[in-house]
């Protein structure tokens, strides 16, 4: 079957453009709202088939560390899943980077804070994505979850959507680097209006 | 047509708050008037944690910093949050929470003024109806490890167990641990001359003798029949043996009483092993290895403990 998202290489570049500008505003968002200087940077962008999404996490991540699945429903024209992972150890000192004093750092504010970065993350890049359609989108609340290794991560995405755009993330702070993995998940339909809607912008340039 | 928006923030079937960027309550709606006792005229122009102490002030004013900033809504999930504004639950037929589980969603209201607004969506039943599933599930699973006769864990049970055990000591530098594997000697008589009720007692109290003298880190398991096994973890053949003597001991000294003049006594033979290299990284070769000092105990009279060298 052809790759509904196969995106040419101005597709991408337009996607990366896009992604880049979104950040921007998720890292000015970010910056204001924990009152401290922050980058967002997005050192790779990537579109594959939602089937080999857990052989590129088995790749990407180490398999041995626990991390924190975060994920948003999208609903409208642009149907799909958010999924923001992050590991122990970026979690903690994404929470010390928050303000949080280290007796008030829980399972649960640790939880928290994740989603609240996965909620701006998510508003930055799939509103982006929307308004240059022309097409409103809702979140629903997002929901997290802890696993001990990538073998627990939930294997349902695998048949649930057909394709994802992994933007590997890097929040940096002055004290330290935070890594996390954002995946826009799209089911086959939003992928063609996707597609559509980089198209629009690249007519728009 | 021009719409009149108190109606619907009057009747709408869950509490709407509006606040200000210091969260001092500039809208409090029916609904909370009706679940919170709090009338709208007492609570207007109040700080909402000077009312409710117990809201975590930091974690709400970054989520309204966070909806102001970015124009978008934020919530507070029931994973972190188990509520905003502690309701107790008045529905009888409710047995598991006291206060009402709730979904909170912050938006926006006005940029230029700062005013937000929270959704509180009340989502015990679902909480309720979710937490007897996992109930039920935890239940079904732990079911499915289990043997129905003796309630001790069943074969597979085992197997998974000591999969990871096995595991675990290799990780942590081959710290020892042994397989006993037990059988009680001539249960077929016990059938044969009381009847399957007696011999299920005996099973039953077998099993009962064997989990009063392991740890709660071993696994004792029913493999079938008349056949137990344990596993004790961080145990040596040395002590491996002590604790099957003791079982076998503690065995022969019981006994079961049938009728008032009737007393059944029974035995078991013991084979003890304990996991080593030799095993090829296989557990069923420990269990064989456990298995044939058992046979040399039955074979050199019964009742009676065997290592396996």
């Amino acid at each position: 079957m052809k790759n509904l998202i196969e995106l040419n290489k101005d597709e991408k570049d337009c996607l990366q453009e896009l992604m880049n500008i979104s950040y921007g505003a998720a890292t000015a968002a970010i910056s204001e709202i924990i009152g401290k200087f922050a980058t967002l940077s997005i050192p790779n962008i990537d579109t594959i088939s939602s089937k080999d999404l857990v052989s590129y996490l088995n790749k990407k991540l180490l398999s041995k560390n626990k991390y924190y699945v975060a994920n948003q429903l999208i609903n409208g024209y642009l149907a799909g899943e958010n999924i923001f992972i992050i590991d122990e150890i970026s979690s903690i000192n994404l929470a010390r980077e928050f303000d949080l004093e280290e007796d008030e750092i829980d399972e649960n504010e640790i939880k928290d804070i994740i989603l609240e970065i996965t909620n701006i993350l998510s508003s930055a890049t799939s509103g982006k994505l929307a308004s240059l359609v022309d097409t409103s989108i809702s979140f629903s609340a997002p929901h997290i979850t802890k696993i001990n290794s990538i073998d627990e991560f939930d294997k349902r995405f695998e048949g649930e959507y057909s394709h994802v755009i992994i933007i590997s993330t890097k929040l940096n702070f002055k004290e330290q680097n935070i890594k996390g993995e954002l995946m826009i998940l799209t089911k086959k339909e939003s992928s063609i209006f996707l597609k559509k809607a980089l198209d629009n912008a690249l007519e728009n340039l | 047509m021009q719409i009149d928006n108190n109606i619907i923030f009057d009747t709408v079937n869950n509490g709407i708050i509006i606040l200000d960027e210091d969260l001092n309550v500039l809208a409090w709606n029916k609904w909370l008037e009706i679940y919170t006792k709090i009338k709208e005229k007492d609570i207007l122009t109040k700080n909402l944690f000077k009312y409710f102490p117990y809201i975590n002030e930091k974690k709400l004013k970054r989520k309204a910093k966070t909806v102001l900033v970015t124009n978008n809504p934020s919530f507070l999930s029931l994973n972190t949050n188990r509520y905003l504004i502690n309701i107790p639950v008045s529905n009888v037929t409710n047995t598991i929470f006291d206060s009402m589980q709730q979904d909170i969603t912050i938006l926006p209201y006005n940029i230029e003024k700062k005013y937000i607004c929270i959704y509180i969506y009340d989502n015990t039943l679902m909480c309720e109806i979710n937490q007897k599933l996992e109930r039920a599930n935890e239940e079904l699973i732990d079911m499915s490890h289990r043997d129905p006769l003796t309630q001790i864990f069943n074969r597979r049970y085992f197997s998974e167990q000591s999969k990871k055990i096995k595991s675990f000591s290799q990780r942590n530098d081959n710290i020892p641990f042994s397989l006993v594997t037990l059988d009680i000697d001539k249960f077929k008589n016990i059938n044969d001359t009381y009847g399957h009720l007696v011999g299920d007692e005996v099973i039953i109290r077998v099993a009962h003798i064997i989990e009063a003298e392991v740890r709660t880190s071993d696994i004792v398991a029913r493999f079938g029949g008349e056949e137990f096994v344990m596993l004790l973890q961080d145990c040596d053949l040395d002590n491996a043996y002590k604790v099957a003597e003791k079982v076998r001991q503690d065995i022969e000294k019981t006994s079961i009483i049938v009728h008032i003049d009737t007393e059944v006594k029974f035995t078991v033979s013991i084979g003890v092993a304990q996991f080593n290299q030799e095993d090829n990284n296989n557990i069923e070769l420990t269990l064989s290895r456990a298995d044939e000092a058992l046979y040399k105990a039955k074979n050199i009279g019964r009742n009676k403990t065997v290592v396996s060298n």
